[in-house]
């Protein structure tokens, strides 16, 4: 990533030295604050808020400390209270509004979203820029977000890196790009270039379904399952205890198993009481501790796109498509476990004599906004983005009659 | 879908450009050639001379008056106009007042 960052920074002064000499010569430092710092927001924001609090208490009821369990019980309130939520963050910025856009705050405070940021082109040539870091505390956790964003627009080319992490939702993505453009008149253009992304999750591979699925061959030959469902509570400490238990009633006898954990406390009174509560957060465990031993994966391909805007005070159109084309190629992570792989997992593993499968991301938004009359207007603002499992939409529309 | 793209297209093709975003345009003629100002001195706009001769339909519905003339509109909407006068001088600092007005509008979208 930080070769990708290096190569397209110094493509971007490259292009930019290419430029013919301005008639008022300035100095070099007035050119970079020209170029790269003017118009540019630096600020310290944050916010705190009350926590989340859930809208009736839980209850708990304890035997009195001198009495047992039949005495009258202590009521305790065991709702979970958290303290004040807060986000605290630093940035700079200097990223141009279209003109439809206005501005959401008489201040930047990071909380901003703008077209900018996610359309191919900008509304400004240049650098554009958000270096945004925040610390954010939400029902008691903190988390570290981000948002690193580089991008040089001109006439015949777009540079951009990015970066993100969003703690929370345990979302990171990173992604590195560098386009040729060809404007078609002042209000269209196209592009293609190359991009590289990352992400971190490994698409469609379930490592404790493959764990349950595995087979091995007995010694009489024949296949069976290798590992039984509750051994994975074996692997995690539990253990499970042959029992009977008697109807006192009736004097039937029943058999069962019960499950303790590795301190020996009883956890569940059956196995079916055990895979129903039990055996889901272990599940979940193991996968965790499985994709956690993957590497974030890595991969570029060719993207093409095209851009159109225009704008009046009476109409408003921008439009923009990104289309990743399926040749892909991954350069970091393992890939066995890449999304090329993600229909090949199988019973104990992926299928044999399995090929990769190539896939198209895409991303299409849409700004369009008509003043009909001076008191009727109709809008529609919308961004759809397909890439790899996820598919995030977004859209607004409407009618304003102003009375 | 050539119909798509033709429907696309129009717009781009057909409606005049200069005075589309930050555009700075030169109304001008031969004849007062010498009393233009270099344009290539403004920064982050579009820049155009039409000269009378050949944009005549120009000067009509933009009902320009006098030669040279400078206009600064942005998305269509004429912000400045800076006009020679009967002396055919424009002022000196036309460049300066531009770019001020320029600027202005680039500081909006940021």
């Amino acid at each position: 990533m930080k070769k990708i960052l290096y190569i397209l920074v110094l493509f971007c002064f490259s292009l930019n030295a290419q430029e013919p000499e301005p008639i008022n010569k300035s100095s070099f430092f007035n050119n970079i604050y020209k170029n790269f710092f003017k118009y540019g927001t630096l600020y310290v924001a944050g916010d705190i808020s009350n926590s989340y609090e859930t809208t009736r208490k839980d209850y708990f009821v304890r035997p009195p400390e001198d009495g047992n369990l039949y005495d009258i019980p202590n009521v305790v309130d065991v709702t979970e209270y958290f303290p004040h939520d807060y986000r605290i963050g630093i940035g700079i910025r200097r990223i141009a509004r279209f003109d439809y856009e206005n501005k959401e705050k008489a201040y930047y405070d990071g909380t901003e979203t703008n077209i900018a940021l996610s359309a191919p082109t900008a509304a400004f040539s240049g650098w554009e820029y958000l270096f945004h870091y925040e610390k954010e505390r939400q029902r008691g956790e903190v988390f570290s977000n981000h948002r690193y964003f580089l991008r040089n627009t001109g006439k015949y080319h777009i540079v951009k890196i990015e970066s993100r992490e969003e703690g929370n939702v345990g979302f990171k993505y990173n992604s590195a790009e560098i386009r040729a453009r060809l404007p078609i008149g002042k209000k269209f253009s196209l592009s293609a270039g190359i991009i590289a992304r990352t992400h971190e999750q490994a698409y469609g591979y379930n490592p404790v379904e493959i764990w349950l699925n595995e087979t091995i061959i007995n010694d009489s030959g024949q296949e069976v399952i290798a590992n039984p469902w509750y051994s994975l509570g074996f692997e995690y400490g539990y253990s499970d205890h042959f029992t009977s238990y008697t109807d006192i009633e009736t004097g039937q006898v029943s058999y069962d198993w019960i499950w303790k954990d590795a301190d020996q406390n009883i956890v569940a009174y059956s196995d079916i009481d055990f895979r129903n509560t039990i055996f889901g957060d272990l599940m979940q465990r193991y996968n965790n501790e499985q994709w956690d031993l993957l590497d974030a994966f890595a991969e570029f391909a060719p993207i093409v796109g095209f851009d159109y805007y225009t704008y009046s005070d009476k109409f408003w159109c921008h439009s923009y498509f990104n289309y990743i084309l399926p040749y892909h190629k991954y350069f970091k992570g393992e890939e066995e476990f890449s999304y090329l792989n993600r229909n090949n997992w199988g019973k104990g593993g992926l299928v044999q004599d399995y090929e990769l499968e190539q896939w198209s991301d895409f991303q299409y938004g849409l700004m369009f906004g008509w003043k009909l009359t001076d008191n009727l207007g109709i809008f529609i603002e919308g961004e759809y983005t397909k890439f790899w499992d996820s598919k995030i939409y977004k859209t607004t529309f409407g009618i304003n009659l102003e009375i | 879908m050539k119909l798509w793209i033709l429907t696309l297209l129009f717009p781009l093709l057909t409606y005049s450009q200069y005075k589309n975003n930050i555009s700075v345009v030169q109304f001008s003629a031969e004849f007062v050639e010498n009393a233009q100002v270099d344009l290539s001195q403004i920064n982050d706009a579009s820049i155009y001379t039409l000269l009378l001769s050949k944009e005549k339909k120009f000067f009509i519905s933009e009902e320009v008056v006098y030669l040279p003339t400078v206009v600064l509109y942005h998305n269509k909407k004429e912000i400045i106009r800076i006009e020679s006068g009967i002396g055919l001088t424009l002022p000196d600092n036309t460049l300066n007042l531009i770019q001020h007005e320029i600027n202005k509008i680039k500081k909006r979208k940021f």
